[in-house]
């Protein structure tokens, strides 16, 4: 008798835990992530925001870059060529971004970025400045 | 051992109970999801920098009266509502739009059109107005010259014309004449003085204006997946109307899933319109169509275009050919993602009706298979004859 306890116990809870994770993998809502990112790179260190958080998706919208020396002081002559794509579903960027603006402290405007579906994407800045260049990647989820 | 077997039972079935109960159910996460594929996530319709009457109620009434006007075509009997029939959707069920002869791709619907960016299958337009203009003068289509439909304008629509956009100019004794018309056209084009040119192309631009500004009025019809969602939304039981069934819930799984429909059929009209070359076959019989690729060192210069001469927009709303992606390889082969909004009740399919059923269509998918033309993005998705079904059943709900 303590056997069959003992099995419908393990059992019944080994149902729990699975309903529990049933429930958690579904329950989970799209992450969103139109907040600021930084990635350290080799010679730069280079942060991205958009500059409306409210951007929607498949709508063509800017982000400011803020590019930096490894010890923090800003890049004011770089220049910049923008890529990416969606790693996952091999494919690139819907539109060509470019830098439409230097705001001469390091900030730069990054113009024209679409995401026209949801999920992982990368965007890429190569940035060259002085004999320095170099790639960096942000990750970004929508 | 008894005991573990008849507790492994049981919990078996607690799995099954609720593995059933579940499926025919969306969970929050496929809610959300699904919210996005249905009017419920509609944003209102862009504005048209470009076109100054676009929401102007007296425009749309001139427009649609244009849009059924046959008297704007070479043979007096085509109009744009001859293959934009409008109790079905906008479209002609032909796998060729046909006017005074047969064109070289599939007639587009045009409900919810106003939302597009790109306009065509190969979006060489960039305006609905531009759009308007081009079946007007393409000889397969209307056949008719530029200056015949200012002419045709001056005659019939005087009243209605002045009184959205001004004076007609002095159309007396202009012959036939237009850049894309027949030989004897193109002459008298060229030979006519610069300024009389303009005057035709702003008469011709303000009637494609107005043909536009009707269009935009083109809403997407709510279908029954819409019904479904909203029901979910506002706590409603989805009643007989709106209600989805196990395997067409199934299908949606399979559509954002596996399948990777979502990937470009996505938002409220079931498109990113983007372009994308997804290895559909050439259609016998026409030359070979290399959509996107071929029309983008063109667009940007199009006379009708955002920066052009007619266009009402200043240079800095016409961010989308600024940042236009120019890549040629991605673009070799790639059409417009086509919304899938009423898709079941209008075959054929692709560009150019070259697959006659849903069914095919998804086949086509499912295989990926080798393409005719640049790189083809998508990958064989492996469903089973029992994901194959549910797709169709649920495509069928939209």
């Amino acid at each position: 008798m303590k056997k069959i306890i003992l099995a419908f116990g393990v059992i019944g809870g080994a149902v729990i835990v699975f309903l529990a994770y049933a429930y958690l993998k579904t329950g989970d809502g799209a992450v969103n992530s139109q907040y600021a990112h930084t990635v350290e790179g080799r010679f730069f260190t280079a942060r991205i925001a958009p500059e409306n958080p409210d951007f929607l998706r498949n709508t063509l919208h800017a982000w400011i870059a803020s590019i930096s020396t490894k010890d923090g002081a800003p890049v004011k002559n770089a220049t910049m060529t923008i890529s990416g794509g969606m790693p996952a579903h091999g494919h690139g960027l819907p539109t060509a971004p470019q830098v439409t603006e230097n705001f001469g402290d390091g900030r730069y405007r990054i113009d024209g970025v679409q995401f026209n579906m949801a999920g992982k994407w990368e965007l890429k800045l190569t940035v060259t400045a002085g004999d320095a260049s170099e790639t960096v990647t942000f990750n970004l989820s929508f | 051992m008894r005991a573990v077997v008849s507790g492994a039972v049981v919990a078996g079935i607690l799995i099954g109970v609720f593995l059933f109960w579940n499926a025919g159910r969306l969970s929050e996460r496929e809610l959300s999801i699904a919210r996005g594929l249905s009017l419920a996530s509609l944003p209102p319709v862009p504005p048209d920098a470009g076109n100054a009457v676009a929401d102007n109620p007296q425009a749309a009434a001139f427009g649609k009266e244009l849009f059924h006007d046959t008297g704007l075509s070479a043979n007096n009997r085509i109009s744009c509502a001859t293959c934009h029939i409008e109790d079905r959707q906008f479209q002609d069920d032909r796998a060729l739009g046909q006017g005074i002869g047969t064109t070289e791709r599939r007639t587009m619907p045009l409900n919810g059109v106003a939302h597009a960016t790109w306009f065509f299958w190969d979006g060489r337009k960039d305006s609905l107005w531009a759009q308007a203009m081009a079946p007007i003068e393409n000889p397969a289509e209307h056949g008719f010259s530029r200056s015949e439909v200012a002419a045709y304008i001056a005659q019939n629509y005087r009243a209605k014309y002045t009184a959205l956009f001004g004076s007609l100019p002095d159309l007396t004794g202009i012959p036939p004449a237009g850049p894309l018309g027949d030989a004897i056209q193109q002459t008298a084009w060229e030979r006519m003085p610069k300024e009389k040119r303009q005057d035709i192309n702003r008469v011709f631009t303000n009637a494609a204006k107005s043909i536009a500004a009707f269009e935009r009025t083109l809403l997407p019809v709510e279908n029954r997946f819409d019904r479904y969602i909203d029901a979910l939304l506002n706590g409603r039981k989805p009643d007989g109307r709106s209600a989805l069934n196990r395997q067409e819930l199934s299908g949606f799984r399979v559509f954002t899933g596996q399948g990777r429909c979502i990937e470009c059929h996505n938002g409220p009209l079931l498109s990113d319109g983007f372009f994308h070359n997804t290895g559909v076959p050439e259609r016998a019989g026409v030359p070979a169509d290399r959509g996107r690729v071929s029309v983008i060192d063109t667009i940007q210069s199009d006379p009708f275009g955002c920066l052009g001469l007619y266009s009402d927009a200043a240079t800095n709303e016409c961010a989308k050919l600024k940042f236009m992606l120019r890549d040629k390889f991605v673009l070799t082969g790639a059409f417009k993602s086509p919304g899938l909004r009423g898709v079941a009740d209008r075959p054929p399919y692709m560009h150019a009706g070259q697959i006659d059923t849903l069914e095919q269509v998804i086949e086509h998918y499912n295989n990926a298979p080798f393409t005719f033309t640049g790189k083809s993005e998508i990958q064989p998705v492996k469903l089973s004859f029992k994901q194959r079904a549910a797709l169709l059943a649920f495509l069928k709900t939209l």
